[in-house]
Protein backbone atom coordinates (compact mmCIF):
# COMPACT_ATOMS: atom_id res chain seq x y z
CA UNK A 1 0.00 0.00 0.00
CA UNK A 2 1.30 3.16 -1.08
CA UNK A 3 1.11 5.64 2.11
CA UNK A 4 -0.09 8.95 1.50
CA UNK A 5 0.63 11.86 4.21
CA UNK A 6 -1.73 14.98 5.06
CA UNK A 7 -0.04 17.29 2.56
CA UNK A 8 1.87 19.06 5.26
CA UNK A 9 2.58 16.81 8.19
CA UNK A 10 4.62 19.32 9.55
CA UNK A 11 1.34 21.45 10.81
CA UNK A 12 2.05 21.70 14.01
CA UNK A 13 -1.59 22.03 14.87
CA UNK A 14 -2.88 19.22 12.57
CA UNK A 15 0.09 16.84 13.98
CA UNK A 16 -0.86 17.15 17.84
CA UNK A 17 -4.22 15.80 16.93
CA UNK A 18 -2.76 12.57 14.90
CA UNK A 19 -0.36 12.22 18.16
CA UNK A 20 -3.30 12.12 20.59
CA UNK A 21 -5.22 9.56 18.03
CA UNK A 22 -2.37 7.68 17.40
CA UNK A 23 -1.51 7.45 21.21
CA UNK A 24 -5.23 5.66 21.09
CA UNK A 25 -5.03 3.84 17.86
CA UNK A 26 -1.41 2.28 18.26
CA UNK A 27 -2.32 0.39 21.36
CA UNK A 28 -5.50 -1.64 19.95
CA UNK A 29 -5.26 -4.84 17.39
CA UNK A 30 -6.04 -4.32 13.71
CA UNK A 31 -9.95 -5.35 14.42
CA UNK A 32 -10.55 -3.07 17.35
CA UNK A 33 -8.15 0.08 15.15
CA UNK A 34 -10.56 -0.50 12.27
CA UNK A 35 -13.92 -0.18 14.00
CA UNK A 36 -12.08 3.24 15.99
CA UNK A 37 -11.09 4.56 12.74
CA UNK A 38 -15.02 3.09 11.06
CA UNK A 39 -16.71 5.06 14.16
CA UNK A 40 -14.39 8.35 13.68
CA UNK A 41 -15.06 8.23 9.98
CA UNK A 42 -18.86 9.34 10.50
CA UNK A 43 -18.17 12.18 12.27
CA UNK A 44 -15.17 13.26 11.16
CA UNK A 45 -13.98 11.86 7.70
CA UNK A 46 -11.07 14.30 6.94
CA UNK A 47 -8.93 12.63 10.22
CA UNK A 48 -9.96 9.21 9.81
CA UNK A 49 -8.24 9.41 6.22
CA UNK A 50 -5.25 10.98 7.74
CA UNK A 51 -5.39 8.54 10.22
CA UNK A 52 -5.70 5.79 8.00
CA UNK A 53 -2.27 7.55 6.08
CA UNK A 54 -0.34 7.81 9.29
CA UNK A 55 -0.89 4.21 9.66
CA UNK A 56 -0.03 3.10 6.44
CA UNK A 57 2.77 4.63 7.18
CA UNK A 58 3.85 3.00 9.98
CA UNK A 59 3.69 -0.01 8.32
CA UNK A 60 6.16 0.80 5.61
CA UNK A 61 8.39 2.32 7.93
CA UNK A 62 8.23 -0.66 10.39
CA UNK A 63 8.94 -3.38 7.89
CA UNK A 64 11.57 -1.10 6.13
CA UNK A 65 13.47 -0.92 9.38
CA UNK A 66 12.97 2.91 9.32
CA UNK A 67 15.78 4.26 11.39
CA UNK A 68 15.98 1.17 13.42
CA UNK A 69 19.72 0.85 12.93
CA UNK A 70 20.91 4.28 13.90
CA UNK A 71 23.09 6.65 12.54
CA UNK A 72 25.89 4.97 12.61
CA UNK A 73 24.44 1.47 11.64
CA UNK A 74 25.28 -0.28 8.37
CA UNK A 75 29.10 0.15 9.92
CA UNK A 76 29.55 -2.84 11.86
CA UNK A 77 32.79 -4.12 10.10
CA UNK A 78 32.47 -7.83 9.23
CA UNK A 79 34.79 -10.21 10.78
CA UNK A 80 33.74 -13.05 8.72
CA UNK A 81 36.04 -15.48 8.53
CA UNK A 82 38.06 -14.03 11.03
CA UNK A 83 40.02 -15.68 13.76
CA UNK A 84 38.63 -15.22 17.57
CA UNK A 85 40.39 -17.25 20.17
CA UNK A 86 39.48 -20.64 19.11
CA UNK A 87 36.35 -19.31 16.64
CA UNK A 88 35.72 -18.73 13.20
CA UNK A 89 33.37 -15.92 12.81
CA UNK A 90 30.54 -17.24 11.03
CA UNK A 91 28.04 -13.96 10.33
CA UNK A 92 26.64 -11.42 12.62
CA UNK A 93 23.50 -12.60 15.06
CA UNK A 94 22.75 -8.83 15.97
CA UNK A 95 24.34 -5.78 17.70
CA UNK A 96 23.65 -3.25 20.13
CA UNK A 97 25.51 -0.49 21.82
CA UNK A 98 27.62 -2.51 23.50
CA UNK A 99 28.94 -4.86 20.98
CA UNK A 100 27.87 -7.59 18.77
CA UNK A 101 27.18 -11.26 19.12
CA UNK A 102 28.63 -13.15 16.26
CA UNK A 103 27.73 -16.87 14.92
CA UNK A 104 30.55 -19.01 15.15
CA UNK A 105 32.27 -22.22 14.63
CA UNK A 106 34.21 -23.27 17.70
CA UNK A 107 37.05 -26.13 17.98
CA UNK A 108 37.10 -27.49 21.45
CA UNK A 109 38.48 -30.48 22.28
CA UNK A 110 35.75 -32.77 22.10
CA UNK A 111 35.18 -31.47 17.70
CA UNK A 112 33.77 -28.77 15.91
CA UNK A 113 30.39 -26.61 16.98
CA UNK A 114 28.44 -23.88 16.43
CA UNK A 115 28.48 -21.04 18.64
CA UNK A 116 27.38 -17.62 19.79
CA UNK A 117 30.12 -15.47 20.21
CA UNK A 118 29.36 -12.30 22.35
CA UNK A 119 32.46 -9.27 21.64
CA UNK A 120 32.01 -6.40 23.41
CA UNK A 121 33.14 -2.76 22.33
CA UNK A 122 36.47 -1.27 23.01
CA UNK A 123 35.67 0.86 26.05
CA UNK A 124 37.92 3.45 27.63
CA UNK A 125 37.15 1.90 30.96
CA UNK A 126 37.78 -1.60 30.69
CA UNK A 127 41.18 -2.51 30.61
CA UNK A 128 41.32 -5.86 29.12
CA UNK A 129 42.71 -8.40 32.03
CA UNK A 130 43.30 -11.53 29.73
CA UNK A 131 44.07 -13.34 33.09
CA UNK A 132 41.36 -12.37 34.63
CA UNK A 133 38.64 -13.61 32.30
CA UNK A 134 40.01 -16.22 30.85
CA UNK A 135 40.38 -17.55 34.74
CA UNK A 136 36.83 -16.01 34.92
CA UNK A 137 35.25 -17.67 31.86
CA UNK A 138 36.90 -21.45 33.02
CA UNK A 139 35.40 -21.28 36.28
CA UNK A 140 31.90 -20.27 34.70
CA UNK A 141 32.38 -23.12 32.14
CA UNK A 142 32.20 -25.52 34.80
CA UNK A 143 28.35 -24.32 36.02
CA UNK A 144 26.43 -27.38 34.39
CA UNK A 145 22.21 -26.71 34.71
CA UNK A 146 19.90 -27.77 32.12
CA UNK A 147 18.55 -24.07 32.72
CA UNK A 148 21.58 -22.41 32.18
CA UNK A 149 23.24 -21.92 28.51
CA UNK A 150 26.61 -23.08 29.05
CA UNK A 151 30.02 -20.98 28.63
CA UNK A 152 32.47 -22.46 26.77
CA UNK A 153 35.41 -20.10 26.79
CA UNK A 154 36.12 -16.74 26.89
CA UNK A 155 39.37 -13.85 26.55
CA UNK A 156 40.01 -10.86 25.51
CA UNK A 157 40.69 -10.55 21.21
CA UNK A 158 41.81 -7.09 19.67
CA UNK A 159 41.37 -5.17 22.87
CA UNK A 160 37.74 -6.46 23.01
CA UNK A 161 36.60 -8.76 26.12
CA UNK A 162 34.33 -12.04 24.66
CA UNK A 163 33.02 -14.95 25.91
CA UNK A 164 31.61 -18.27 23.92
CA UNK A 165 28.66 -19.85 24.90
CA UNK A 166 26.77 -22.37 23.18
CA UNK A 167 24.51 -21.45 20.49
CA UNK A 168 20.43 -21.35 20.69
CA UNK A 169 17.48 -19.51 19.71
CA UNK A 170 14.52 -18.56 21.64
CA UNK A 171 12.51 -15.83 22.81
CA UNK A 172 13.07 -13.46 25.99
CA UNK A 173 10.68 -15.32 28.88
CA UNK A 174 7.84 -12.56 28.77
CA UNK A 175 6.94 -12.84 25.07
CA UNK A 176 7.10 -16.21 25.05
CA UNK A 177 4.67 -15.56 28.05
CA UNK A 178 2.21 -12.94 26.25
CA UNK A 179 2.54 -15.09 22.81
CA UNK A 180 0.62 -17.88 24.70
CA UNK A 181 -1.55 -16.21 26.83
CA UNK A 182 0.09 -18.31 30.26
CA UNK A 183 -1.84 -18.06 33.04
CA UNK A 184 -0.46 -16.29 35.94
CA UNK A 185 0.18 -20.10 37.80
CA UNK A 186 1.84 -21.25 34.21
CA UNK A 187 4.07 -18.31 34.53
CA UNK A 188 5.59 -18.81 38.13
CA UNK A 189 5.54 -22.90 37.07
CA UNK A 190 8.02 -20.87 34.08
CA UNK A 191 9.54 -18.97 36.31
CA UNK A 192 10.49 -21.36 39.10
CA UNK A 193 13.22 -23.07 36.02
CA UNK A 194 14.84 -19.77 36.33
CA UNK A 195 14.94 -19.59 40.15
CA UNK A 196 16.29 -23.22 40.15
CA UNK A 197 19.08 -21.70 37.71
CA UNK A 198 19.86 -18.53 39.84
CA UNK A 199 19.86 -20.93 43.35
CA UNK A 200 22.28 -23.84 41.65
CA UNK A 201 24.26 -20.69 40.68
CA UNK A 202 24.69 -19.14 44.17
CA UNK A 203 25.41 -22.68 45.80
CA UNK A 204 28.29 -22.42 43.27
CA UNK A 205 29.24 -18.85 44.23
CA UNK A 206 28.41 -17.28 41.30
CA UNK A 207 25.91 -14.31 41.28
CA UNK A 208 23.97 -13.32 37.81
CA UNK A 209 24.04 -9.35 38.54
CA UNK A 210 22.13 -8.77 35.70
CA UNK A 211 19.24 -10.75 35.63
CA UNK A 212 16.38 -9.55 32.91
CA UNK A 213 13.99 -10.98 30.11
CA UNK A 214 16.57 -10.53 27.29
CA UNK A 215 18.67 -12.55 29.46
CA UNK A 216 16.15 -15.25 30.03
CA UNK A 217 15.10 -17.49 26.98
CA UNK A 218 12.92 -20.16 26.36
CA UNK A 219 13.76 -22.48 23.68
CA UNK A 220 11.16 -24.04 20.90
CA UNK A 221 10.78 -26.84 23.67
CA UNK A 222 9.51 -24.70 26.37
CA UNK A 223 12.63 -24.97 28.15
CA UNK A 224 14.07 -21.92 30.44
CA UNK A 225 17.66 -20.99 29.87
CA UNK A 226 19.56 -18.27 31.51
CA UNK A 227 21.87 -16.25 29.91
CA UNK A 228 25.13 -14.23 30.49
CA UNK A 229 25.49 -16.01 34.59
CA UNK A 230 28.24 -14.07 36.05
CA UNK A 231 29.43 -11.86 33.49
CA UNK A 232 28.95 -8.89 35.11
CA UNK A 233 31.15 -9.57 38.09
CA UNK A 234 33.96 -11.10 35.82
CA UNK A 235 34.03 -7.94 33.09
CA UNK A 236 33.64 -5.84 36.80
CA UNK A 237 37.04 -6.10 37.80
CA UNK A 238 38.75 -4.89 34.16
CA UNK A 239 37.90 -1.56 35.35
CA UNK A 240 40.76 0.47 37.50
CA UNK A 241 39.32 1.62 41.10
CA UNK A 242 38.11 5.12 40.04
CA UNK A 243 36.18 3.67 36.98
CA UNK A 244 34.30 1.34 39.38
CA UNK A 245 33.14 4.04 41.03
CA UNK A 246 32.87 6.06 38.08
CA UNK A 247 30.60 3.34 36.38
CA UNK A 248 28.40 2.85 39.23
CA UNK A 249 27.29 6.83 38.93
CA UNK A 250 27.51 5.78 35.14
CA UNK A 251 24.59 2.87 36.05
CA UNK A 252 22.19 5.59 37.09
CA UNK A 253 21.64 6.67 33.61
CA UNK A 254 22.34 3.40 31.99
CA UNK A 255 20.71 1.34 34.46
CA UNK A 256 19.74 -2.11 33.48
CA UNK A 257 16.40 -2.10 34.87
CA UNK A 258 16.30 -4.98 37.42
CA UNK A 259 19.32 -4.31 38.65
CA UNK A 260 19.25 -4.11 42.66
CA UNK A 261 19.62 -0.64 44.23
CA UNK A 262 23.05 -1.02 46.01
CA UNK A 263 24.23 -1.94 42.52
CA UNK A 264 24.06 1.61 41.53
CA UNK A 265 25.52 2.71 44.96
CA UNK A 266 28.90 0.80 44.46
CA UNK A 267 27.42 -2.00 46.97
CA UNK A 268 29.25 -5.47 46.88
CA UNK A 269 27.37 -7.77 44.50
CA UNK A 270 25.74 -10.08 46.74
CA UNK A 271 23.01 -13.05 45.97
CA UNK A 272 20.76 -10.21 47.21
CA UNK A 273 20.67 -8.45 44.42
CA UNK A 274 19.83 -11.46 42.12
CA UNK A 275 16.99 -11.94 45.05
CA UNK A 276 15.79 -8.64 44.10
CA UNK A 277 15.94 -8.84 40.41
CA UNK A 278 14.29 -12.06 40.15
CA UNK A 279 11.50 -9.95 41.85
CA UNK A 280 11.16 -7.01 40.17
CA UNK A 281 11.27 -9.57 36.72
CA UNK A 282 8.41 -11.49 38.37
CA UNK A 283 6.45 -8.54 39.03
CA UNK A 284 6.93 -7.81 35.14
CA UNK A 285 5.88 -11.16 34.27
CA UNK A 286 3.08 -11.36 36.29
CA UNK A 287 1.56 -7.59 35.94
CA UNK A 288 3.10 -6.66 32.48
CA UNK A 289 4.50 -3.75 33.43
CA UNK A 290 7.98 -3.15 34.89
CA UNK A 291 7.95 -1.47 38.42
CA UNK A 292 10.07 0.89 37.08
CA UNK A 293 9.68 3.50 40.15
CA UNK A 294 12.00 0.72 42.04
CA UNK A 295 15.48 1.22 40.88
CA UNK A 296 15.51 4.85 39.64
CA UNK A 297 13.74 6.84 42.66
CA UNK A 298 16.79 6.90 44.58
CA UNK A 299 15.49 6.38 47.90
CA UNK A 300 11.99 5.82 47.23
CA UNK A 301 10.81 2.10 47.62
CA UNK A 302 9.20 0.01 45.21
CA UNK A 303 6.06 0.27 43.86
CA UNK A 304 3.75 -2.18 46.13
CA UNK A 305 2.84 -4.70 43.52
CA UNK A 306 -1.45 -4.97 45.15
CA UNK A 307 -1.29 -1.04 43.96
CA UNK A 308 -0.08 -1.61 40.78
CA UNK A 309 -2.52 -4.39 40.47
CA UNK A 310 -5.40 -1.83 40.40
CA UNK A 311 -3.84 -0.16 37.28
CA UNK A 312 -4.13 -3.26 35.18
CA UNK A 313 -5.17 -2.84 31.76
CA UNK A 314 -7.68 -5.56 29.81
CA UNK A 315 -5.26 -5.93 27.55
CA UNK A 316 -2.76 -7.42 30.44
CA UNK A 317 -5.13 -9.45 31.75
CA UNK A 318 -6.32 -11.26 28.06
CA UNK A 319 -2.83 -11.88 28.02
CA UNK A 320 -2.70 -14.05 30.98
CA UNK A 321 -6.57 -15.76 30.22
CA UNK A 322 -8.29 -13.41 32.82
CA UNK A 323 -10.03 -10.36 33.59
CA UNK A 324 -8.33 -7.63 35.28
CA UNK A 325 -10.33 -8.03 38.34
CA UNK A 326 -9.59 -11.47 38.52
CA UNK A 327 -5.81 -10.91 38.12
CA UNK A 328 -5.88 -8.13 40.78
CA UNK A 329 -7.63 -10.71 42.85
CA UNK A 330 -4.94 -13.41 42.07
CA UNK A 331 -1.82 -11.10 43.05
CA UNK A 332 -3.70 -9.87 46.28
CA UNK A 333 -3.00 -11.33 49.56
CA UNK A 334 0.13 -13.46 48.50
CA UNK A 335 1.92 -13.16 46.04
CA UNK A 336 2.20 -9.17 45.79
CA UNK A 337 3.64 -9.24 49.16
CA UNK A 338 6.09 -12.10 48.22
CA UNK A 339 7.40 -9.78 45.21
CA UNK A 340 7.29 -6.65 47.47
CA UNK A 341 9.99 -8.66 50.05
CA UNK A 342 11.94 -9.84 46.96
CA UNK A 343 12.33 -6.61 45.41
CA UNK A 344 13.10 -4.55 48.79
CA UNK A 345 15.09 -1.33 48.13
CA UNK A 346 16.95 -2.78 51.51
CA UNK A 347 19.59 -5.42 50.67
CA UNK A 348 18.17 -6.80 54.79
CA UNK A 349 15.04 -6.31 54.11
CA UNK A 350 14.69 -9.21 51.14
CA UNK A 351 14.32 -12.84 51.45
CA UNK A 352 18.19 -13.80 52.45
CA UNK A 353 18.41 -16.08 49.70
CA UNK A 354 16.69 -17.38 46.36
CA UNK A 355 15.78 -20.13 48.59
CA UNK A 356 13.91 -18.88 50.86
CA UNK A 357 12.37 -16.89 48.09
CA UNK A 358 11.20 -20.37 46.17
CA UNK A 359 9.50 -21.93 48.93
CA UNK A 360 7.16 -18.70 48.85
CA UNK A 361 6.82 -18.60 45.81
CA UNK A 362 6.08 -22.14 44.59
CA UNK A 363 2.36 -22.98 45.78
CA UNK A 364 1.79 -20.81 43.40
CA UNK A 365 3.26 -22.36 40.43
CA UNK A 366 0.51 -24.28 38.35
CA UNK A 367 -2.03 -23.63 35.26
CA UNK A 368 -1.83 -26.05 32.66
CA UNK A 369 0.89 -27.97 32.31
CA UNK A 370 3.82 -26.55 29.79
CA UNK A 371 3.92 -30.16 28.25
CA UNK A 372 0.50 -29.50 26.34
CA UNK A 373 2.07 -26.44 24.24
CA UNK A 374 4.74 -28.40 23.11
CA UNK A 375 4.35 -29.00 19.12
CA UNK A 376 2.48 -26.56 18.80
CA UNK A 377 4.73 -23.64 19.82
CA UNK A 378 6.44 -23.14 16.41
CA UNK A 379 2.88 -22.77 15.02
CA UNK A 380 1.48 -20.64 18.08
CA UNK A 381 4.62 -18.43 17.54
CA UNK A 382 4.68 -17.96 13.89
CA UNK A 383 0.35 -17.07 14.30
CA UNK A 384 0.95 -14.72 17.29
CA UNK A 385 4.37 -13.12 16.41
CA UNK A 386 4.17 -12.13 12.73
CA UNK A 387 7.21 -10.33 12.44
CA UNK A 388 9.17 -12.89 13.65
CA UNK A 389 8.45 -15.64 10.92
CA UNK A 390 11.81 -15.90 9.17
CA UNK A 391 14.16 -15.51 12.03
CA UNK A 392 13.03 -16.46 14.99
CA UNK A 393 14.96 -13.89 17.28
CA UNK A 394 18.23 -15.51 18.10
CA UNK A 395 19.80 -15.16 21.77
CA UNK A 396 21.58 -12.56 22.18
CA UNK A 397 22.60 -10.72 24.98
CA UNK A 398 23.55 -7.24 24.26
CA UNK A 399 20.10 -5.57 24.07
CA UNK A 400 19.62 -7.19 20.84
CA UNK A 401 18.69 -4.94 17.66
CA UNK A 402 16.83 -6.87 15.20
CA UNK A 403 20.07 -6.98 12.61
CA UNK A 404 19.03 -4.56 9.77
CA UNK A 405 18.67 -5.05 5.99
CA UNK A 406 21.89 -2.98 5.94
CA UNK A 407 23.94 -5.65 7.93
CA UNK A 408 22.62 -8.72 6.86
CA UNK A 409 24.06 -7.30 3.57
CA UNK A 410 27.46 -5.44 4.81
CA UNK A 411 27.89 -9.50 6.32
CA UNK A 412 27.01 -10.74 2.85
CA UNK A 413 23.96 -12.27 3.93
CA UNK B 1 39.64 17.68 34.77
CA UNK B 2 38.73 20.88 33.18
CA UNK B 3 36.57 23.38 35.19
CA UNK B 4 33.88 24.86 33.16
CA UNK B 5 32.03 27.26 35.24
CA UNK B 6 29.81 28.45 31.91
CA UNK B 7 27.73 25.34 31.76
CA UNK B 8 25.57 25.56 35.28
CA UNK B 9 24.17 28.76 34.39
CA UNK B 10 23.34 27.64 31.28
CA UNK B 11 21.63 24.65 32.25
CA UNK B 12 19.62 27.25 34.47
CA UNK B 13 18.71 29.39 31.70
CA UNK B 14 17.61 26.58 29.72
CA UNK B 15 15.46 25.24 31.72
CA UNK B 16 14.20 28.72 32.67
CA UNK B 17 13.02 28.13 29.36
CA UNK B 18 15.68 30.46 27.25
CA UNK B 19 16.12 29.92 24.09
CA UNK B 20 19.73 31.47 23.83
CA UNK B 21 20.62 29.78 26.97
CA UNK B 22 19.60 26.20 25.54
CA UNK B 23 21.84 26.98 22.09
CA UNK B 24 25.19 27.62 24.30
CA UNK B 25 24.61 24.76 26.29
CA UNK B 26 23.91 22.69 22.90
CA UNK B 27 27.84 24.08 22.07
CA UNK B 28 29.05 23.55 25.45
CA UNK B 29 27.87 20.11 25.37
CA UNK B 30 28.78 19.98 22.11
CA UNK B 31 32.49 21.10 22.54
CA UNK B 32 32.90 18.87 25.61
CA UNK B 33 31.57 15.59 23.31
CA UNK B 34 34.21 16.54 20.95
CA UNK B 35 37.13 17.15 23.51
CA UNK B 36 36.45 13.69 25.19
CA UNK B 37 36.42 12.02 21.95
CA UNK B 38 39.67 13.55 21.28
CA UNK B 39 41.38 12.74 24.20
CA UNK B 40 40.05 8.95 24.10
CA UNK B 41 41.67 8.97 20.72
CA UNK B 42 44.79 10.45 22.10
CA UNK B 43 45.19 8.11 25.21
CA UNK B 44 44.29 4.67 23.71
CA UNK B 45 44.47 5.33 20.16
CA UNK B 46 40.72 3.52 19.63
CA UNK B 47 37.10 4.57 18.19
CA UNK B 48 34.67 4.51 20.92
CA UNK B 49 30.77 3.99 20.52
CA UNK B 50 28.56 6.94 20.33
CA UNK B 51 27.02 5.50 23.72
CA UNK B 52 29.95 5.18 25.78
CA UNK B 53 30.96 8.85 24.20
CA UNK B 54 27.74 9.89 25.53
CA UNK B 55 27.76 8.14 29.37
CA UNK B 56 31.79 9.27 29.50
CA UNK B 57 30.40 13.34 28.98
CA UNK B 58 27.82 12.88 31.97
CA UNK B 59 30.32 11.57 34.44
CA UNK B 60 32.94 13.92 33.09
CA UNK B 61 30.48 16.52 34.06
CA UNK B 62 28.62 15.61 36.84
CA UNK B 63 32.12 14.46 38.66
CA UNK B 64 32.64 18.89 38.46
CA UNK B 65 31.22 20.17 41.84
CA UNK B 66 30.23 23.09 39.68
CA UNK B 67 27.39 21.27 37.48
CA UNK B 68 24.51 19.93 38.80
CA UNK B 69 22.25 18.46 36.01
CA UNK B 70 18.04 18.76 37.89
CA UNK B 71 17.81 15.47 36.48
CA UNK B 72 19.41 12.44 34.06
CA UNK B 73 16.36 12.81 32.08
CA UNK B 74 17.10 16.32 31.18
CA UNK B 75 20.94 16.00 31.03
CA UNK B 76 20.26 13.04 28.33
CA UNK B 77 17.76 15.54 26.37
CA UNK B 78 20.41 18.28 26.25
CA UNK B 79 23.88 16.20 25.32
CA UNK B 80 21.69 13.53 23.13
CA UNK B 81 20.76 16.69 20.91
CA UNK B 82 24.35 17.54 20.94
CA UNK B 83 25.71 14.33 20.25
CA UNK B 84 23.64 14.49 17.25
CA UNK B 85 25.65 17.16 15.76
CA UNK B 86 28.82 14.95 16.81
CA UNK B 87 27.53 12.19 14.90
CA UNK B 88 26.79 14.02 11.79
CA UNK B 89 30.23 15.69 11.92
CA UNK B 90 32.21 12.19 12.09
CA UNK B 91 30.01 10.35 9.42
CA UNK B 92 30.89 13.58 7.12
CA UNK B 93 34.56 13.05 8.12
CA UNK B 94 34.41 10.07 7.65
CA UNK B 95 32.90 10.53 3.86
CA UNK B 96 35.87 13.04 3.44
CA UNK B 97 38.63 10.94 4.12
CA UNK B 98 40.19 13.34 6.47
CA UNK B 99 41.38 11.21 9.30
CA UNK B 100 43.32 10.99 11.81
CA UNK B 101 42.96 14.85 13.31
CA UNK B 102 39.74 14.03 14.74
CA UNK B 103 38.25 11.21 15.78
CA UNK B 104 36.21 7.94 14.41
CA UNK B 105 33.15 6.10 16.46
CA UNK B 106 34.13 1.91 17.09
CA UNK B 107 31.37 1.22 14.09
CA UNK B 108 32.50 3.14 11.44
CA UNK B 109 36.13 2.66 12.21
CA UNK B 110 37.30 -0.35 10.10
CA UNK B 111 38.40 0.67 6.29
CA UNK B 112 36.24 -1.62 4.72
CA UNK B 113 32.44 -0.37 6.25
CA UNK B 114 30.40 2.46 5.16
CA UNK B 115 27.71 4.34 6.93
CA UNK B 116 24.37 3.54 5.42
CA UNK B 117 23.85 6.80 5.86
CA UNK B 118 25.49 9.99 4.34
CA UNK B 119 26.15 13.00 5.87
CA UNK B 120 23.42 14.98 4.06
CA UNK B 121 21.23 12.10 4.81
CA UNK B 122 21.51 12.75 8.21
CA UNK B 123 20.69 16.38 7.98
CA UNK B 124 17.91 16.05 6.71
CA UNK B 125 17.06 14.05 9.43
CA UNK B 126 17.82 16.44 11.77
CA UNK B 127 16.47 19.23 10.14
CA UNK B 128 12.71 17.50 10.33
CA UNK B 129 13.94 16.86 14.45
CA UNK B 130 14.14 20.28 14.98
CA UNK B 131 10.95 20.97 12.88
CA UNK B 132 9.57 17.69 15.38
CA UNK B 133 10.93 19.43 18.34
CA UNK B 134 9.03 22.31 18.18
CA UNK B 135 5.58 20.27 18.40
CA UNK B 136 6.30 17.79 20.34
CA UNK B 137 9.91 17.68 21.98
CA UNK B 138 9.97 14.52 23.63
CA UNK B 139 9.48 12.35 20.42
CA UNK B 140 12.75 14.43 18.85
CA UNK B 141 14.65 13.84 21.66
CA UNK B 142 13.42 10.21 21.64
CA UNK B 143 15.33 10.06 18.27
CA UNK B 144 18.32 11.54 19.22
CA UNK B 145 18.87 8.81 22.31
CA UNK B 146 17.62 6.07 19.90
CA UNK B 147 18.69 7.21 16.89
CA UNK B 148 21.67 8.88 16.97
CA UNK B 149 23.01 7.95 20.27
CA UNK B 150 22.41 4.35 19.94
CA UNK B 151 20.39 3.92 23.39
CA UNK B 152 17.58 0.92 23.47
CA UNK B 153 13.55 1.89 24.05
CA UNK B 154 14.87 -0.15 27.28
CA UNK B 155 17.27 2.58 28.54
CA UNK B 156 15.73 5.25 27.64
CA UNK B 157 12.33 3.97 29.49
CA UNK B 158 14.59 3.89 32.51
CA UNK B 159 15.63 7.09 32.14
CA UNK B 160 12.37 8.51 31.60
CA UNK B 161 10.54 6.53 33.81
CA UNK B 162 8.47 5.28 31.44
CA UNK B 163 6.90 1.81 30.30
CA UNK B 164 9.13 0.23 27.15
CA UNK B 165 5.83 0.12 25.91
CA UNK B 166 5.56 3.94 26.03
CA UNK B 167 8.45 4.52 24.33
CA UNK B 168 7.94 1.94 21.64
CA UNK B 169 4.25 4.07 20.73
CA UNK B 170 6.38 7.66 20.84
CA UNK B 171 8.74 6.25 18.57
CA UNK B 172 6.72 4.68 15.98
CA UNK B 173 4.91 8.05 16.23
CA UNK B 174 8.77 9.92 15.61
CA UNK B 175 8.99 7.48 12.36
CA UNK B 176 5.77 8.35 10.82
CA UNK B 177 6.58 12.18 11.54
CA UNK B 178 10.30 12.07 10.09
CA UNK B 179 9.10 9.58 6.79
CA UNK B 180 6.34 12.08 6.18
CA UNK B 181 8.77 14.81 6.71
CA UNK B 182 11.24 13.42 4.79
CA UNK B 183 9.21 12.40 1.97
CA UNK B 184 8.62 15.83 0.61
Amino acid sequence: MQAKLPSDPMNPTRWRRLSRWLDTLLELGAAERERHLARLAHRAPALADELRSALAAQRQVSQAHFLEGGALCGAVPSLRGRKVGRCTVERLIGSGPNGEVWLARYSGSTGTRRVALKLWNRTSSAVCDVQRLTTGALKLSRLRHPNIVPLLDGGVWSNRPYVVMEYMTGFPIDTWCDARSLSIGARIALFMEVVDAVEYAHAKAVVHGNLKPANIMVTADGCVKVMDLGIVRMLEPMRSQTCAVLSDAARLVFAPTYAAPEQFQGGALTPGADVYALGTLLYALLVGAHPICGPFAAGSAPRKASKAALQISQDIAASRGCTPQQLAHELRGGLDRIIAKASKYRLHERYGNVEAFAKRLRPYAGGAPLEDHRGITGWLLRRLLPRDTTSQRVLTVLEPVRPTVQKDFADGQ
Amino acid sequence: MVSDPIIQPLIDAANGGSCTARQRLFEALYGELHRLARRQLAQIRAPMSATTLLHETYLNLSARSDVVFPDRARFMAYAARAMRGVVIDCVRQHYAQKRGGNFEFTSIDAADSVPSWTGNELSDISDALDALATVEPELAELVDLKFFCGLSVDEIAGIRRMSSRTVHRDWEKARIYLYGAMKE
